[in-house]
């Protein structure tokens, strides 16, 4: 006879703001909570903390952000949630059941309520080149600078839209690396619009410091990235409105390395899983659980709350409140408190979230791809990176009648690789609009499928599923 | 390796702000790299300037980190004879036996060489971004 699932108050899915937040609010609400990362340590992509063996000297230029996770990590170890990291979730079941794997040993949990605080990751664009290695994506250059103090290359080129570019670049910078230019796409005065976001100061200072020998090219764009076996140069143009390159402003730059970050795309899966109701933002990253922070970010299933990059992309600051809402929500949920003192508590969050409202408004209009940037596809450059699907193919499969992401994915296989269509599908939305005018709503997303991440298979054998999960891991093994 | 190019010292490693503990090694088809303790396997390779993780299996295309948080699986690579290894998530450790994966799970090494004929051309196109 197995064991049933591991039962706690409230299970918080990643520990990065968001998470950590929600974990510190739904604990001073007197639940009790346990906490989930995949990471070793806690702290989210944004503040992902050095391994231990790297110890940060009194002076390091590279910790700048260092109080600011300092304190959400002293906060959640005060605030006496179980924390466990390495912990993978890869399903979730009706009734919120969690099914993850710890190092491939299976775990099923059953949460009385949920907060899902899963992040986002960089949004793929397929560019021509954009495979070559020494391509990374800006998310990923910070984790590698900041987290492991090692420079991906030494002649950097970056191109995309946001505040993450510039966050990217000024980690190379204080890392030592030759920063040869940013093309930003959107026009100046809105990266000048980030400066509405609220307590911004010291950290507009800091980029200005590292970056003010640093071309910034607003209304300019990658559009191809040349090499043979490695990057070698990138070729930037001016761009109009709609992100389409001026013909004759194109101009080579000689690098070893270009960062991609062109926003980041929401990972909706375990939402989709929990039967969430989800719907399209463009300026949000794409598909996001539907949420409202006055209703302390509870989706339309019933004791599953959102926080964070995954509930819509908005940044960290957004993320603690949210995660806040969400806690609270949560504990509310699980009678840990009442409804007039959970909103009561509500409302400084609710608050700070209002603060952001400008700012959130000039990050939407940035980071909204423009069609443009889905026309730079050349027909040989490959889209589904796993599968080695080229854009030709998938401009085939739409030639003969495919409108939805899950039809190309059947024609062509893109979208059917060991990342499960995260670095494929927003291009091949993207694609559809550009061969086919078709909406993102109607292009759709590929449907939630188990096991959620690619998991070692002894975890999808273990007899602890048996006993909670017999049929969806019959659907599995499928 | 007989032709070893040994261990680089032109590192991407940035010294400033930190302290590290004592450098060990592991090899990458046959050759030493040096890394540090905390450092992701892919990370030891960066700051040595080996960016190739793997070619793919059917252009032969060579890829390497790209995302470095797990999710885009380019940096798949063969550890210790287990192949499809995230690099960028797996801490390197010393006397570990690294090779550049070919397709879904061949080496890259000479000792693979025999075993290339049953699967498909590698290295024969050029890499097509």
């Amino acid at each position: 006879m197995v064991a049933g699932p591991e039962v706690h108050e409230v299970v918080v899915v990643g520990a990065g703001p968001a998470g950590i937040r929600a974990a510190v609010a739904a604990r001073a609400a007197g639940a009790e909570v346990l906490v989930l990362d995949e990471a070793p340590r806690p702290g989210g992509q944004i503040y992902r903390q050095l391994p231990p063996e790297i110890r940060p000297r009194r002076r390091d230029p590279l910790g700048a952000s260092r109080a600011k996770s300092l304190a959400l990590l002293s906060d959640l170890r005060r605030a006496g949630a179980s924390v466990r990291a390495g912990v993978e979730v890869w399903g979730v079941m009706p009734d919120r059941v969690l099914l993850a794997h710890e190092h491939g040993r299976a775990m099923v949990l059953q949460a009385g309520a949920l907060v899902l605080a899963a992040g986002a990751c960089d949004r793929p664009v397929a560019i021509p080149g954009w495979t070559l290695p020494g391509v990374v994506t800006a998310g990923g250059v910070t984790v590698l600078v900041k987290a492991q103090r090692v420079l991906p290359g030494r002649r950097v080129l970056l191109a995309g839209t946001g505040p993450l570019l510039l966050a990217a670049a000024t980690a190379l910078a204080h890392g030592g690396a030759r920063v040869v230019g940013i093309a930003e796409a959107a026009p100046r005065r809105a990266v000048l619009g980030l400066l509405r976001r609220p307590g911004i100061v010291g950290q507009a200072l800091e980029v200005a410091a590292a970056l003010w020998r640093t071309p910034i090219w607003a209304r300019h764009g990658l559009v191809r990235i040349e090499g043979t076996e490695e990057v070698e140069r990138g070729i930037v143009a001016r761009l109009d409105d709609a992100w389409r390159p001026v013909p004759g402003t194109e101009r080579a730059l000689d690098v070893d390395t270009i960062v991609l970050g062109y926003g980041l795309v929401p990972a909706p899966e375990l939402a989709d899983l929990a039967g969430c109701t989800l719907a399209y933002d463009a300026g949000r990253g794409g598909w996001i659980p539907v949420s409202d922070p006055e209703r302390l970010m509870a989706t339309s299933s019933p004791g599953v709350f959102v926080a964070g990059d995954g509930a819509g992309v908005a940044g960290a600051d957004v993320a603690e409140a949210q995660g806040r809402l969400a806690g609270l929500g949560a504990a509310l949920h699980v009678g840990g408190l009442g409804a007039a003192e959970a909103h009561e508590r509500a409302a400084p969050a609710l608050r700070a979230l209002r603060a952001f409202a400008a700012f959130r408004r000039t990050l939407e209009t940035m980071l909204a791809p423009r069609p443009g940037l889905y026309e730079l596809a050349a027909d040989d450059t490959i889209v589904c990176r796993c599968e080695e699907v080229s854009a030709g193919e998938i401009r085939v499969a739409v030639e003969e009648g495919a409108r939805q992401v899950t039809e190309v994915r059947a024609v062509t296989r893109a979208g059917m690789g060991l990342c499960q269509g995260r670095m494929c599908v927003p291009s091949v939305a993207g694609l559809l609009a550009r061969w086919a005018g078709v909406s993102p709503e109607t292009a759709g997303r590929l449907p939630p499928r188990l096991p959620a991440r690619p998991v070692p298979i002894p975890v999808l054998t273990d007899p602890v599923l048996e006993s909670v999960a017999a049929p969806a891991m019959e659907a599995v093994r499928r | 390796m007989p032709h070893s190019r040994g261990v680089k010292t032109a590192s991407r490693r940035i010294g400033a702000g930190v302290a590290r503990g004592a450098p060990f090694r592991f090899t990458l088809d046959g050759e030493e790299v040096e890394a540090y303790p905390g450092e992701a396997i892919a990370t030891a390779l960066l700051a040595a300037g080996r960016r190739i993780a793997r070619r793919t299996a059917h252009r032969g295309a060579p890829r390497g980190v790209f995302c470095a948080i797990g999710v885009c699986h380019d940096c798949r690579m063969v550890v210790d004879g287990e192949a499809n290894v995230r690099t960028c998530l797996v801490a390197a450790r010393a006397g570990m036996v690294i090779e550049t994966q070919v397709g879904f799970g061949r080496a890259a090494g000479p000792a693979a060489d025999g075993l290339r004929a049953e699967g498909p051309p590698s290295g024969t196109e050029p890499p097509r971004g």
